[in-house]
């Protein structure tokens, strides 16, 4: 009420917010934009409608030839056996490879919360042993993690696994320093009540330190599953042979522009979603804090 | 002319929260009032609006017969909460205004209490003494006007029998307008030439206060002094 | 004041320690390993180190025209620096900004929304077919990654200054971009300093990342021959080589910023 008269005329400390309007007009934006950019390149340039195709280019070819993508094994023939390109071969295409990379995605950042929030927890209680794994990440937190994907193929294979592995190498050490901090931060009085009144460490530890240190954690939270997103297209960009990312690959190695967006835009909104839900359910967890 | 000329002020945060309904007030040039309360009922709202940090939901204020239109170095405030920036020095928080010198800056930081300290960030103060930083910021910035929102009650009573000292001595050399937001009855009738009171809305009570200035202790003995002293508190019940 | 020397001198202390700890694992592991193809030790991958440094002939014979540390690593954290001055310097601005103005609000929050939570390595494909293989697709998906995280960050610091420092400045007599300067800027700038920094490791991680993709020069292409040839310690020795001039890059940053975060204690 007032703040809306107050902001537009005096503003000393004005502050905006999101609007879902400003979100749909800049989606709708883009896809004008991109249509604006395919018609002037198509006709500057003679490769031009294969550097940025136009949207309906995207919308027909753009999916129907990821019925490539999909390797067999529920039913329809692939189109390795002859099959042509079709919608409902795209779809089982997209929804194969989706399910390989959810998969990876989730299996790796479940792994890192749940060796990283314990470990964070234990190493946390002892402060030399806090300050020492410390100086440990500090280190590894500089190394070009994305770009040691390849490493994790050399060890586990071509394999889901490797792909886990590396989702967990890379998600597990944000867990792990932002829980140890979190602790670090807690104000004294917090444990030494609970003590005074005759709790054992480990419940102490989950009835007390845990629930105190999630509102700072569930950003950590959130930087993990980033992180374990970004690796997990990292790890199926070199080398494995499944999953949204190697599509990806693919596109990228033929310059099919038009299906490198579809699958792109596949990939976006399985990240967004899942940053979404922890999002949400962290949120939840947290709910008393707010 | 009027340093403040209040009329019809209504500030309704949300629905069913209106602290001030149709307010209507003059505050002469030179005029030292103490604006009292209980808590709750609209004394920072009305200080904001009057500063300028507020658009009021209906009614017009005038300073010097010109409508406020945002906040501006001719009325400087001292806030109710700590608001001093931790990250400028103590000398270089008080040097903050746009109006400034540095030979004011050097006085303030004197008169606050604040001298050998000029080098130390916020945090190292106490909350008493970082309240002493935004009150020497606010003089040194030279303001027309001085709207101050219960300054001194984090203060103890030493530093504040000091500093109405100095902001009475202030007042006398400048004639600076001076706004001052208290719950303290004690410290109204001490410092006012006038008392108003501000309850459910409006302006519940207006009284002069004439008592031969320096008034210090001697107050207290009284008998005129404590009769306004029981009139007022009656009138905050 | 002591107290906290001395517990920074212990924390750098028990920090080495881990290290040494973390090495000597290594090694232990490595030597039970028993297989330097598979798991190197920490003097192998040293040797690594020491043998690639001046550059490689049988990279040579691969067509690789420069396979010495120096430029390769000259061109991967020089295209990374530099994409990180501009995208930072944008997102901080941008961030600010955005934070105080709706209309500006209202244009960068899509980019900042999708791209805060979809990470931008998803995009490095579509760079490498718009702007070739050269260092001109890698400086602009890097600069666009920082732009989002450095302003994500500083739109929300800008946004969580308490209101009344901002009017006490202004009932001080201070315009709308004095504020800014004296306000806005130094009671945001440390989230920004310590989104900085990590824009810097995880920018640096990227550009080795979209250079593996397709890139002439770079670590990230030598990582990706050494990786096809199997060779674990040279992979290891060139990783390690960038984190730990990121690291170096880290620690300039920490020490710039160290006066201007002081007041924070
Ligand atoms: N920004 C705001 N939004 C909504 N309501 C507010 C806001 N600021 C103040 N109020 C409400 O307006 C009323 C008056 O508040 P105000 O701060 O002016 O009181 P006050 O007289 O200064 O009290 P005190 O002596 O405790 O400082 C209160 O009921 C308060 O809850
Ligand atoms: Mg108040």
């Amino acid at each position: 009420m007032i703040e809306d008269v107050g902001t537009r005329r005096f503003g000393v400390a004005l502050r905006t917010r999101p609007r879902n309007r400003a979100l749909l007009a800049g989606v709708l934006a883009g896809l004008v934009l991109w249509q604006l950019l395919s018609l002037l390149v198509g006709a500057t340039t003679s490769q031009g409608q294969n550097v940025v195709p136009p949207l309906q280019q995207v919308l027909t070819t753009g999916i129907t030839g990821l019925s490539h993508f999909y390797k067999g094994g529920w039913g329809p023939e692939t189109t390795l056996q002859g099959a042509e390109d079709s919608v409902p071969l795209a779809a089982l295409a997209v929804l194969q490879n989706s399910l390989a990379t959810l998969v990876r995605a989730w299996a790796g950042y479940l792994l890192a919360v749940a060796l990283g929030l314990p470990i964070g927890l234990a190493v946390a209680a002892v402060r030399p042993l806090r300050q020492a794994v410390s100086g440990i990440a500090g280190l590894l937190r500089m190394l070009p993690v994305l770009a040691m994907s390849p490493l994790f193929a050399l060890w586990f294979g071509a394999t889901t696994t490797a792909s886990i592995a590396f989702v967990t190498f890379g998600a597990f050490w944000v867990v792990l320093l932002a829980t140890a901090n979190a602790v670090n931060s807690l104000p004294a009085p917090l444990t030494e009540y609970p003590r005074t009144l005759g709790l054992t460490p480990l419940q102490i530890s989950i009835r007390i330190v845990l629930p105190a240190i999630l509102p700072a954690l569930r950003g950590a939270l959130m930087l993990a599953a980033g992180t374990a997103w970004a690796c997990v297209l990292a790890s199926e960009l070199y080398g494995i042979q499944s999953g949204l990312g190697w599509a990806l690959n693919q596109t990228l190695l033929y310059t099919l522009v038009d299906q490198m967006v579809v699958v792109a835009g596949v990939f976006a909104g399985l990240s967004l979603a899942s940053l979404r839900l922890v999002n949400c359910v962290t949120g939840r967890l947290t709910g008393w804090s707010e | 002319m009027n340093a403040f000329e209040i009329r019809g002020l209504t500030v309704q945060y949300q629905p069913g929260i209106t602290p001030l309904k149709n307010l209507d007030l003059d505050v002469p040039n030179g005029q030292f009032l103490c604006v009292l309360g209980p808590s709750g009922q609209g004394k920072s709202t009305l200080l904001r609006c009057l500063a300028g940090l507020l658009v009021p939901t209906e009614g017009v204020i005038r300073a010097q017969g010109k409508p406020v239109e945002g906040p501006d170095a001719s009325r400087g405030m001292v806030f109710q909460q700590d608001a001093i920036p931790g990250w400028l020095r103590v000398r270089d928080n008080v040097a903050l205004g746009s109006r400034s010198t540095d030979e004011q800056v050097a006085h303030f930081i004197r008169a606050v209490g604040l001298e050998g300290r000029e080098k130390d960030w916020p945090r190292q103060l106490s909350g008493g003494m970082r309240k002493r930083v935004a009150i020497a910021a606010v003089f040194a910035n030279d303001p027309d006007i001085l709207l101050m929102d219960e300054p001194f009650s984090s203060l103890d009573h030493l530093t504040r029998t000091g500093l109405h000292e100095t902001v009475l001595q202030l007042w006398e050399e400048t004639g600076k307008t001076i706004v001052f937001v208290t719950h303290d009855v004690d410290e109204a009738i001490t410092l006012a030439d006038r008392i108003v009171i501000v309850g459910r809305g409006g302006v519940r009570a207006d009284v002069p206060v004439t008592f031969p200035r320096p008034r210090g202790e001697n107050l207290r003995m009284d008998v005129d002094a404590n009769l306004l002293r029981a009139a007022l508190l009656e009138s905050l019940k | 004041m002591s107290q906290s020397v001395t517990e920074v001198a212990r924390a750098g202390r028990w920090g080495a320690i881990g290290v040494l700890v973390f090495w000597c694992a290594w090694e232990a592991v490595a030597f039970f390993t028993g297989k330097d193809a598979v798991l190197p030790g920490p003097r192998v991958v040293l040797w690594e180190f020491q043998h690639g440094f001046f550059g490689d002939r049988g990279l040579e014979y691969l067509g690789i025209r420069h396979s010495d540390y120096p430029v390769n690593l000259a061109w991967t954290l020089g295209t990374a620096a530099v994409a990180w001055l501009i995208g930072s310097a944008l997102g901080i601005v941008a961030g600010l900004k955005a934070a105080r103005r709706q209309w500006l609000r209202d244009v960068t929050e899509p980019v900042l929304f999708v791209f805060g939570a979809v990470p931008v390595l998803v995009a490095a494909p579509l760079f490498l077919v718009w702007f070739g293989a050269g260092p001109l697709s890698k400086l602009l998906l890097v600069a666009f990654y920082c732009f989002v995280v450095v302003g994500v960050v500083a739109q929300s610091a800008a946004l969580n200054i308490p209101p009344t420092a901002e009017e006490y400045a202004a009932t001080l007599g201070l315009d709308s971009k004095a504020r800014f300067r004296a306000v806005v800027l130094p009671a945001a700038f440390p989230p920004i300093v310590a989104v900085l920094r990590l824009a810097l490791a995880t920018g640096i991680s990227l550009e080795v990342s979209a250079e593996l993709l397709g890139s002439r020069v770079g670590i990230g292409r030598l990582i990706a021959v050494r990786a096809q040839q199997g060779n674990v310690a040279a992979v290891l020795a060139l990783a390690i080589t960038v984190g730990l001039v990121a690291l170096v890059l880290d620690l300039v940053i920490r020490a710039a910023t160290r006066p201007a975060l002081r007041w924070q204690g």
